[in-house]
């Protein structure tokens, strides 16, 4: 085979691994002192989920963000929200409210915007960083019937730390969908408003 | 993608705090694309709840719960207010699943509810797959429990007396076990074992003896079938069977001995149903399916055939009258045993001929169908088909079945079934579950 053929295959295939190595990157950037993540591979709507929101079902979606630095031995800051999602049979959009008092809802959007529009509503407060401290980022999120853990987000003092290992250590049901993102060693320069 | 739960480490290394405060700050939904859906959880609570029904109607559902899901018509949907329902049915329904499915409506901004039941099979189960009097063949009955020890995992034993199937009456029992929902319900292994004594009636062991074809098998006394498969699962409609079936049979003649029968098993099968929600059309089901079965030499086979069949049916149903459609033929090549070969004249096929009249101990070719009317609890059948030996030439029956049919579940059926033909016609009674 030609060498410049062979380039040319090596350039392509390159190409193509792009877009799915970029999938399952997890970014974040700031807004006044809080971060807040971005994760381009976030596509909550999958079967069956959709099979149940299409047949006018609510699907939960518990968020969980966590942020280390230093030498990763603890966690700096960590956040955790519960989105209900729903499709509407008539629009044949989706639906997000998040069950966070006061709730904050949104309709219309695309199966594609879900991911984006709850990321934005998580926002964790910046710990003090000089530019070229390191830092990690672990996203994860798990699907649930809205019905599971009801009462979670009740507590004003926030989630008890024990309920939150428990709810996303314990074995996966059935029906349960989870994703799970990392960043990577990152700098705190890296987080660009 | 990387799918993980939590990790221990990280939960460890967290485990500093005891209670994390709120750190999260929502952000006012207003900035956000489409505008502020108010404070349902589920979107559609600003549509009508245009009808709501349960499907298929359990019989004995209280007429109160009735009420409460008729109640629900004409009010604006409220996802509570659904699942309370959904709950008071399971209250009652107690061995059944109830799935709550959510439609769009025939007018605008209106949706259906449909409370959707199927029993549930989680502990233990009991089937009478076979309950048939036939008045030429006389009675076919068997009964079979399955247990689910687990979610996935199944054991099942049965008896089984069979006079309506095959050429032979064959007797015994049987049992299985396996596992099912592997690969994210995508596979099933199961493993079968039967151990069966055939009968013979005296119109099958004449019919053999006055063959004179070397392609014809002989009688045997027991059958003891051995048949592990894999199930794979495509899509919820679409699957392929896979296995091998393993006979050790004891035959009768010329002096008693064993031969075994094995074959590479696969069947495709298809099936999907468009329930009530798909509008005006009703209730539609399609079934479909293709089998082969090839026995040879390198899986030290005594018999070498390969057997092929398909089977089609359609059902369209809607209010009190359903229509069914139902196509099947098949064909041998090779030697095969009696077990294998195609029989017509039975409680499904051409019903109100008798199987010994049309082809004592069956056919290697086959063509048959079936159109038959439903309107409550009446059923008028009409079959035709024809079963033949590939030297010899294909004739073709009809038969006519009117009678009465009960429940939906396990329906029990009274047929009075009359041969199409010239001369003097004796009508055949047939009386059973599932036929």
């Amino acid at each position: 085979m030609p060498k410049r053929v062979a380039a040319v295959i090596f350039c392509l295939l390159v190409l193509a691994l792009v877009p799915v190595l970029l999938a399952d990157t997890l970014s974040a950037r700031l807004r006044g002192d809080q971060i807040f993540f971005q994760a381009p591979g976030l596509n909550l709507i999958r079967e069956p989920l959709l099979a149940r929101l299409k047949t006018g079902g609510t699907v939960a979606y518990d968020f969980h963000l966590a942020l280390w630095t230093g030498n990763r031995d603890a966690v700096r800051r960590r956040a955790f929200e519960r989105f209900v999602v729903s499709y509407d049979l008539w629009e044949e959009k989706f639906a997000v409210t998040g069950l966070r008092q006061p709730r904050i809802s949104v309709a219309n959007l695309k199966s594609n915007e879900i991911g984006v529009w709850c990321l934005d509503r998580i926002g964790l407060r910046s710990p003090d960083l000089k530019p070229a401290d390191p830092l990690w980022l672990k996203l994860e999120v798990r699907a649930v019937d809205p019905k599971r853990d009801a009462g979670l987000l009740d507590d004003p003092d926030g989630v008890n730390l024990a309920r939150l290992v428990d709810l996303f250590s314990r074995p996966r049901e059935s029906g349960d969908q989870r994703w799970s993102f990392e960043s990577g060693r990152l700098r705190a320069s890296d987080l660009r408003p | 993608m990387i799918q993980l739960g939590l990790s221990l480490a990280v939960i460890a290394a967290a485990a500093a705090a005891a209670t994390l405060p709120p750190q999260s700050s929502p952000v006012p939904a207003s900035t956000a694309p489409g505008g502020n859906a108010g404070a349902a959880v589920n979107v559609n609570s600003r549509y009508i709840v245009e009808s709501a029904e349960i499907t298929p109607d359990p019989r004995k559902l209280s007429g109160t719960l009735r009420q409460r899901i008729s109640d629900l018509k004409g009010t604006r949907f409220d996802q509570e207010a659904v699942d309370a329902v959904a709950g008071k049915i399971r209250q009652e329904l107690r061995n059944w699943n109830v799935v709550v499915r959510i439609a769009r409506g025939e007018q605008p901004e209106q949706v259906r509810v449909v409370f959707e039941v199927s029993r549930k099979y989680d502990t233990v189960d009991v089937v009478i797959p076979r309950l048939i009097y036939h008045s030429k063949q006389n009675f076919s009955f068997g009964g079979d429990v399955t247990v689910r020890p687990g979610a996935d995992f199944f054991l099942s034993s049965g008896i089984l007396t069979d006079n309506d199937e095959l050429a032979e009456r064959y007797s015994g029992i049987r049992a299985g076990l396996g596992r099912e929902n592997m690969f994210g319900g995508h596979l099933r292994l199961g493993v079968r074992v039967e151990s069966w004594r055939s009968q013979w009636n005296p119109s099958v062991t004449n019919a053999l003896a006055n063959d004179t074809s070397p392609d014809t098998p002989g009688i045997y006394r027991t059958r003891v079938h051995l048949e592990p498969t894999a199930t794979i699962a495509f899509t919820r409609d679409l699957m392929l069977q896979l296995g091998v079936s393993m006979q050790r049979l004891e035959m009768q003649y010329p002096t008693s001995r064993h031969e075994l029968s094995s074959a590479a098993v696969s069947t495709l099968r298809f099936q999907r149903r468009w329930d009530a929600l798909s509008g005006f059309l009703g209730k539609q089901e399609l079934e479909a399916s293709y089998a082969l079965r090839a026995a040879a030499r390198t899986l030290s086979s005594d018999f070498l055939y390969n057997r092929h069949s398909v089977q089609a049916r359609y059902a369209f149903g809607k209010d009190r009258e359903t229509l069914i459609a139902s196509f099947q033929a098949g064909t041998i090549g090779g030697t095969a045993p009696l077990f294998e070969r195609f029989m017509l004249g039975n409680s499904r096929t051409l019903r109100g001929w008798n199987r010994y009249d049309v082809a004592p101990f069956g056919g290697d070719r086959m063509v048959h169908g079936s159109l038959e009317y439903r309107h409550n609890v009446f059923r008028a059948i009409y079959d035709t088909g024809s079963v033949w030996q590939r030297a010899g030439d294909a004739k073709v029956r009809h038969s006519l079945a009117v009678g009465l049919r009960s429940g939906s579940v396990m329906s029990f059926s009274f047929l009075v079934a009359f041969p199409l033909r010239e001369g003097r016609i004796e009508p055949v009674f047939i009386t059973g579950i599932d036929f």
